[in-house]
């Protein structure tokens, strides 16, 4: 479980190259390569505790994201930020077998919504595990249905890396799948029938902006030293981008996993698939 | 007499005589002083009861001219006329505003007196000035009081005397000559001042020509800086507020941690322009420039003994030629920040070799007034920090075996110096773990890895030596008939078991291992059942920090097609493992 405290900002499409040269020359590193396929479940049933008093009565339910690097094997790193195109299997049609999807290691993690109140970065707790064995279940979904979850949406992440110090930046777009251009079918693994279809994915953002987080994490919310050290680095590092990359305060409502979320679920394209 | 009959003549204008009312302001106002007195005695009072006069003797000649006329018209009765009279004072009223000024009219005439006593106030406290500045150089009291304070400030009291030049009587033709002379003074002074402009102009242009050679000078060394890929900064004086040049000519950004930073500040020296850098430094050591010195001798002849080439390396590594290392002023700027940079490095590391023979002190190795003397088994070999040789030295003297030893040695700690940078390097590319970092191996302990790879693998060599010394004349011992055989086809010797096979040929790699190989004495008949069939694997490795020795006994033994594990044993002494291999093979 770690403390998060982060900044972040959007560039444009055409500030892409600057900035990514400009943080190489920063840090002193080339930038690694950050592709990620996003997968957020909901729980099944409705958690409506009983209202007890001299209890906490605040509980919620909350959100999970599992994420898995995924082989985004597409040429160069330039050449694959401009195209904007990519491909990937889904989450929703996997094939039992197929090893490739469910045989990944994913992570699972559950945020807190960012704290209140006036503050310089925005600071949140987040809680992660890798799954290693699934257990009785040989594949993810099953694990996951057990626990109480199914899955809500997905979608992919593809960027770069950088470290700076303690400070961990990350550029990227999100994409989602493409509604209207059809599906390859492709062969993957050994066996014949290991068949996955192959889903073109697009721009979430059609504009074409990049999404910049930069963030430190602290052992725990109550280390004051470790605290200010992230605030004064991340200040650092907001000084010396200033004008290139503007970083602020995310919004916190944004940034709530809770099931009752107010985020603008009208703007979601939920679509869930009975397995 | 005759009087001029034009001369009476209303239209008549007579030039001596003014009208008043043409008059101008400027000599409107002496006939109005003339005639009235002093302005200052105006008051308004006087002024209303005149324009009062003024205009009842008006209201009366025009009642006159009125009456007149009504006379002559209505001879009745007075009510008529007072009848008439009442509307004819509009017209008088009319009359007298016609003749009056409008207002727009007054008010410049008001300013316009108003500005000319303004500038006759001026002109009157100038004068004023200017005698009194004569007074005071006479009578430096009353000049004082009278001076304006403004004066008095700016100009010092007496400053300005006048005597009264006697004219010379001469003759009608030196008129022209003296006024000659009058213009011939002017002239002269005009021409000193024309010749001091010129001269002014002349010498700042003279001091402006050197400032720009100085800056060109400057800027041209600058430029051979930027063009020997040197790193260039911008730092902020401490002392003054402008912002200076600055080199980093350091190793910091290629990962060193030592804390001189390499960092030097490119100065403009005053007279000559020429660069210089001064080192910023944070304590205020006096630094020697020492070059890191290996030398070796066997321990049976101390006395002779093999060095490293300074003089070599100082000179390849700047540039420079070996005859004139001296190094003088004249040398340029680019050479002198190679030779900074050199000289920090050997710095640097002869630090880091202290600090890490410090931690060696029990593997006989010894820090004894900055010398580093290592021991190893038949050979001494003695680290010094030196100073470059004065005078000329010989380059191509003939080397020793002893001598090729020790610049190896010399390159060897160099090049691990610099793949500790690499190191640090890398350390810094990698995710960073959440606050607070705990550091378990802190980098800032853990000393350089210079020595001990150099220590442990002659150290290890040694070891493998001695065990298959033991190996063969234990062989020797109980199977003496087909030893030689035994030795040369079933004893097998594995170097750099721990490393990889992809990277086992790199020599690098298996030099920061630490080192690890496998002695296998395999397919040995077993002295008292010759179905079985025992396999011996001695394991020497070295620990982590290189130097300690650990081995390990496995004894496998090969029975009715079974691989059965009979002993597997550490040692850390020769003995023990000897004994317990004879053991091994006195029971099976």
């Amino acid at each position: 479980m770690v403390h998060q405290l982060s900044l972040v900002a959007e560039i444009p499409q055409p500030q892409y190259m600057l900035s990514v040269s400009t943080l190489a020359a920063i840090t002193g590193m080339t930038p690694e390569d950050l592709s990620l396929h996003v997968v957020l479940l909901k729980p099944k049933f409705p958690f409506n505790p009983e209202i007890q008093a001299g209890k906490v009565n605040q509980i919620e339910q909350y959100r999970i994201r599992i994420t898995s690097s995924f082989d985004s094997s597409s040429g160069t790193q330039q050449r694959a930020q401009a195209q904007a195109q990519l491909e990937s299997q889904s989450i929703f049609e996997f094939n039992k077998n197929s090893n490739d999807l469910t045989s990944r290691k994913w992570t699972i993690q559950v945020s807190e919504i960012p704290s209140a109140g006036r503050r310089t970065v925005s600071s949140q707790n987040i809680y992660e595990s890798t799954i290693v064995n699934t257990g009785a279940h040989n594949d993810l979904i099953g694990y996951l249905d057990e626990l109480g979850y199914s899955l809500e949406t997905e979608f992919w992440i593809k960027g770069v890396r950088f470290y700076h110090n303690d400070i961990i930046i990350e550029i990227y777009r999100i994409y989602v799948k493409s509604d209207n251009i059809s599906t390859v079918i492709v062969p993957i693994g050994e066996k014949e029938q290991d068949l996955a279809k192959l889903y073109k994915l697009e721009l979430l953002d059609k504009t074409g902006k990049f999404f910049v987080k930069c963030f430190v994490n602290v052992e725990r919310q109550t280390g004051v030293e470790s605290i200010t050290k992230a605030n004064k680095q991340l200040d650092l590092l907001k000084n010396e981008l200033s004008g290139l990359i503007d970083l602020e305060i995310p919004d916190r409502i944004a940034m709530d996993s809770r099931v009752n979320s107010k985020i603008g679920i009208s703007n979601y394209n939920i679509s869930v698939r009975k397995k | 007499m005759k009087l001029n009959p034009e001369l009476v003549d209303n239209c008549h204008k007579d030039e001596y005589i003014q009208e008043e009312t043409t008059l101008k302001l400027e000599q409107l106002i002496p006939r109005i002083i003339q005639e009235r007195g002093s302005f200052l005695n105006i008051t308004e009072a006087s002024l209303e009861q005149e324009i009062s006069s003024l205009d009842e003797n008006n209201i009366e000649q025009t009642k006159k001219e009125i009456d007149e006329e009504n006379v002559d018209d209505h001879t009745g009765s007075s009510l008529e006329t007072t009848n008439m009279i009442i509307p004819e004072d509009d017209t008088i009223q009319k009359s007298l505003d016609s003749s009056a000024l409008t207002y727009e009219e007054f008010v410049n005439y008001k300013t316009e007196v108003v500005n000319l006593m303004k500038s006759a106030l001026n002109e009157s406290s100038l004068s004023l000035d200017f005698i009194s500045l004569l007074i005071s150089c006479v009578r430096p009291a009353a000049g004082s009081i009278s001076m304006s304070p403004h004066l008095k400030q700016h100009i010092t009291i007496g400053s300005l005397n006048s005597d009264k030049l006697l004219e010379v009587e001469e003759e009608e033709g030196s008129k022209e000559k003296q006024l000659e002379k009058t213009l011939k003074v002017g002239q002269g002074w005009k021409l000193e001042g024309l010749e001091t402009a010129s001269k002014t102009l002349r010498d700042s242009s003279i001091r402006l020509f050197e400032e720009i050679l100085k800056e060109k000078e400057y800027w041209n060394n600058i430029f051979k800086i930027v063009k020997a890929n040197e790193v260039l900064i911008k730092m902020s004086n401490v002392g003054g507020s402008a912002k200076d040049i600055g080199v980093k000519y350091g190793f910091g950004d290629s990962g060193s941690k030592y804390f001189d930073k390499g960092i030097g500040i490119l100065k403009k020296d005053f007279n000559s322009g020429e660069i210089f850098f001064k080192p910023v430094v944070n304590n205020n050591l006096d630094k020697s420039h020492k070059i890191v010195k290996v030398k070796i001798s066997y321990k049976k002849t101390p006395n002779i003994h093999g060095e490293s080439d300074v003089v070599k390396l100082f000179c390849t590594s700047t540039k420079t030629d070996a005859n004139d290392i001296e190094g003088n002023r004249d040398e340029s700027i680019d050479i002198k920040i190679a030779k900074a940079r050199f000289y920090l490095f050997e710095e640097e590391l002869f630090h880091e070799l202290i600090r890490e023979a410090s931690t060696l002190i029990s593997y006989q190795v010894q820090v004894i007034n900055n010398v580093i003397t290592v021991e190893l088994h038949d050979q001494i070999i003695e680290i010094v920090e030196a100073s470059l040789p004065q005078g000329k030295s010989e380059i191509d003297c003939p080397k020793s075996p002893l001598d090729l030893k020790a610049e190896y040695v010399s390159s060897f700690l160099r090049l691990m110096l610099c793949e500790e940078h690499k190191q640090n390097l890398s350390l810094k590319h990698k995710a960073p773990k959440p606050l607070p970092q705990q550091h378990i191996h802190s980098n800032k302990d853990k000393p350089a890895l210079l020595l001990r790879p150099l220590i442990g693998h002659s150290r290890h060599n040694l070891y493998i030596k001695q065990m298959l010394n033991i190996v063969e004349s234990v062989i020797q011992d109980f199977y003496p008939a087909d030893s030689k055989t035994i030795i040369s086809e079933n004893l097998d010797l594995k170097k750099y078991n721990n490393v990889p096979e992809s990277e086992s040929r790199d020599p690098f790699i298996r030099c920061i291992t630490s080192p690890n190989s496998l002695i296998v004495l395999r397919d040995l008949n077993s002295l008292s059942d010759d179905a079985t069939k025992l396999n011996f694997k001695i394991n020497i490795s070295n620990t982590f920090n290189f130097v300690n020795l650990l081995m390990n006994l496995k004894l496998e033994i090969f029975q009715d097609n079974r691989t059965e594990t009979l002993l597997d044993v550490n040692f850390t002494d020769f003995e023990a493992i000897e004994d317990c291999l004879r053991w091994a093979l006195k029971r099976n």
